[in-house]
């Protein structure tokens, strides 16, 4: 089912140590024409980005083992890497706190994947994307 | 040699004083022990009794014997007792200071000092063994002579005592003026009276040999017992006042019954028996009334500190009530984090089944399919709404209060789920009362989640007719929301259980769409938004309207 004639419609870099989720929002990316990059673990996506990726938005959880993703986002300050992407939590940690955590370290939005379906995440990412190109 | 006739003539001479001796050194002797006895027995404080007992002893053992020499007719005897009674002073001086020390600095002095109290009595206590204390007799005054050295070594104690009992009682004003101070006042002036004038009585007797003002100056001594009773009926010092009642009951006897020394006429001995008699019953009624009021103090003491302690074991038990639930919140809030993770598989897999994510799939499964998403919806607000009570408990909600259009949340709000009732057959509606830019002060998404409860439920508990979200103004300062449904209704003992958590009302109506959380939730809401929420209904079947009361200013909400 992916569009493989499709027109890239950007780039994301998923990064989610729960490989069911991280599968399904790759898989709904990309039918949604986006070019998918995954990364089970922080570490692995700062190598990612170390290697030169440059991903339009960074989807990242907040709950994972080695390096959370407020660790991760603080590493990426300190390395000055993925700046030109767009960061977004997608994470069922909501707490307010959480989310003005994120905010600070440069969140541009904070999406609760349980009460958001794939479609839904896509959609708010465009959305953010489309939001950023104006 | 001494000539026994000039000896008994000398007796003579003192006959006539003979009864006020008894009177004097009895009287006191008795009062003493009958206190020490009582004190020793009952004191707490065993260092304290014991310096009492020795002060109180070698006072009455002085007394004692100079009484003998008062009133004995054997030269040997006279000349013995006269010999310790110099040391037997310096005794009871060095004891007295030691029982003053005691009752004020409330603690024992320090080993060296005591070691200097012990030689201080060495020097006369040797002077006894060497027969140099009484070195003659004076026949004519009917006296021992003694020797000079101890009769100025008696004098220097007795002054060095009563100084330092000054200085200990000027110290201990000096660092607390207060009760405690004046306390310390009342008991060194009964312990400066008793040794000065007894210094002063003895250094004037040996001065001028008017021997008579010896016996005057002892009764000083009732006044110092008097002092040291009042110390332990009201200042605390003993810590008991039966104890003082009652040596004050023995002694106003002993004193009645001594005055039968003096009296002679059968009259006054039988008006001294009345007396005596009343004195008696009088005293002991004072006793028992004392006692009793005692004992009511140490039940109603009792009685407070089991209070005390129940108080203790409530605020524990409190407390831990209080961590225990914290715990359990926790435990909640940590439960329903992990929930979400499966729960967000299964329902994203099925939204992408149902989308065709996967290719097409048999038609038959489409409706099993979209249950099991829509359980996974219900399943996703009820974890929502255990973890807004988790967070509401544990006060960890946190608002972003701002200027909110009313107006369009609520349209968009009715536009969203308009499908939604019109699949139920329902007629969802709006009604603005308002100018289109109204607002409130409020969280958008969490009035929206509390908006969303009420039209959520009207929808589920309307079978047929509608639903209305009216906007009105409820007052100057404050929009009504008004959620007008035709539905199931409530009955007027139900209406104050919807607000309970999990509170289920008789009609089976549960207070939300599913976790029993969600009017609970909507109250403390609407609540931190200074806010109020009304229900009304004319009953079972009749239809409900919930009145959301929300304030225009943010004033009133951060107020």
């Amino acid at each position: 089912m992916e569009p493989e004639t499709q027109k890239i419609k950007g780039k994301i870099l998923i990064v989610d140590d729960d490989i069911f989720l991280l599968d399904m929002y790759a898989l709904k990316f990309k039918q949604q024409g986006y070019e998918v990059s995954s990364a089970t673990d922080a570490h692995i996506a700062l190598s990612k980005l170390k290697n030169g990726e440059n991903p339009d938005a960074i989807l990242l959880d907040i709950a994972m083992p080695n390096m959370d993703g407020f660790e991760f986002m603080e590493a990426m300050q300190k390395e000055q890497l993925g700046q030109s992407s767009v960061k977004i939590v997608l994470s069922n940690m909501g707490d307010q706190a959480d989310v003005e955590r994120g905010n600070a370290l440069g969140a541009f939005a904070y999406i609760v994947k349980a009460n958001n379906t794939p479609s839904e995440v896509v959609e708010k990412v465009e959305n953010i994307l489309a939001e950023q190109k104006k | 040699m001494i000539d026994n006739s000039i000896l008994n003539t000398c007796w003579e001479s003192t006959n006539s004083l003979h009864t006020i001796a008894y009177y004097s050194h009895f009287v006191p002797v008795i009062a003493a022990l009958v206190l020490a006895f009582f004190v020793y027995k009952k004191s707490d404080s065993k260092i304290l009794a014991h310096v009492f007992m020795l002060f109180v002893g070698a006072f009455s053992l002085w007394l004692l014997l100079d009484v003998v020499a008062w009133t004995s007719q054997n030269y040997y005897l006279i000349h013995f007792v006269w010999s310790l009674l110099d040391y037997i002073n310096i005794v009871f001086y060095l004891a007295g200071f030691y029982l003053f020390w005691l009752i004020v600095k409330k603690k024992d002095i320090a080993t060296w000092l005591k070691f200097v109290m012990f030689a201080i009595q060495i020097p006369a206590l040797y002077l006894i063994f060497q027969e140099l204390t009484v070195i003659g007799f004076d026949q004519t005054w009917c006296e021992s002579i003694e020797g000079s050295f101890v009769s100025l070594y008696k004098v220097i104690v007795e002054i060095v005592v009563i100084l330092a009992i000054i200085v200990l009682t000027v110290v201990s004003l000096i660092k607390e003026w207060s009760i405690k101070g004046k306390k310390v006042l009342i008991v060194a002036f009964g312990f400066l009276l008793f040794f000065v004038i007894f210094a002063i009585t003895e250094y004037i007797a040996v001065q001028t040999g008017f021997y008579e003002i010896n016996l005057y100056g002892l009764f000083s001594l009732p006044v110092f017992i008097a002092i040291i009773v009042f110390s332990i009926t009201n200042l605390g010092i003993f810590d008991f006042r039966i104890l003082g009642t009652q040596v004050i009951t023995v002694m106003l006897i002993i004193l009645i019954a001594a005055q039968f020394l003096f009296l002679d006429k059968t009259s006054d001995k039988i008006l001294n028996s009345f007396t005596l008699v009343l004195s008696f019953i009088f005293g002991m009624l004072l006793l028992l009334n004392v006692k009793k009021e005692e004992s009511q103090k140490q039940e109603i003491e009792l009685l407070a500190k089991n209070l005390a302690s129940s108080n203790d074991n409530l605020y524990v038990a409190n407390e831990k009530l209080k961590e225990l639930d914290k715990l359990k919140t926790e435990f909640l809030s940590l439960a329903t984090h992990q929930l979400r993770s499966p729960l967000t598989a299964i329902k994203g897999y099925t939204s992408m089944i149902l989308d065709n994510s996967y290719g097409a799939f048999s038609e038959t499964l489409k409706e099993p399919l979209t249950r099991i998403f829509q359980s996974t919806q219900n399943l996703a607000k009820v974890i929502e709404d255990f973890l807004n009570v988790s967070k509401i408990e544990q006060g960890g909600m946190k608002y972003q209060f701002v200027q909110l259009n009313i107006i369009k949340l609520l349209s968009q709000m009715v536009k969203e789920l308009e499908v939604l009732a019109q699949g139920r057959g329902l007629d969802l509606k709006i009604q603005n009362t308002l100018s289109e830019s109204e607002i409130v002060f409020g969280d958008e998404q969490k009035l929206r989640q509390v908006f969303l409860n009420f039209i959520d439920n009207a929808i589920k508990y309307t079978i047929s007719g509608s639903i209305l979200v009216r906007i009105v103004l409820a007052d100057i300062n404050h929009i009504r929301v008004d959620i007008i449904d035709t539905g199931a209704g409530i009955s007027a003992e139900d209406k104050s259980k919807l607000f309970q958590k999990f509170g289920r009302t008789q009609s089976g109506r549960l207070n939300t769409g599913g976790s029993g959380l969600g009017l609970y939730l909507a109250k403390k809401i609407i609540a931190d938004h200074k806010g109020e929420i009304v229900v009304e209904s004319e009953g079972v079947g009749k239809g409900t309207t919930f009145s959301v009361i929300l304030s225009k200013h943010e004033n009133s909400i951060k107020s």
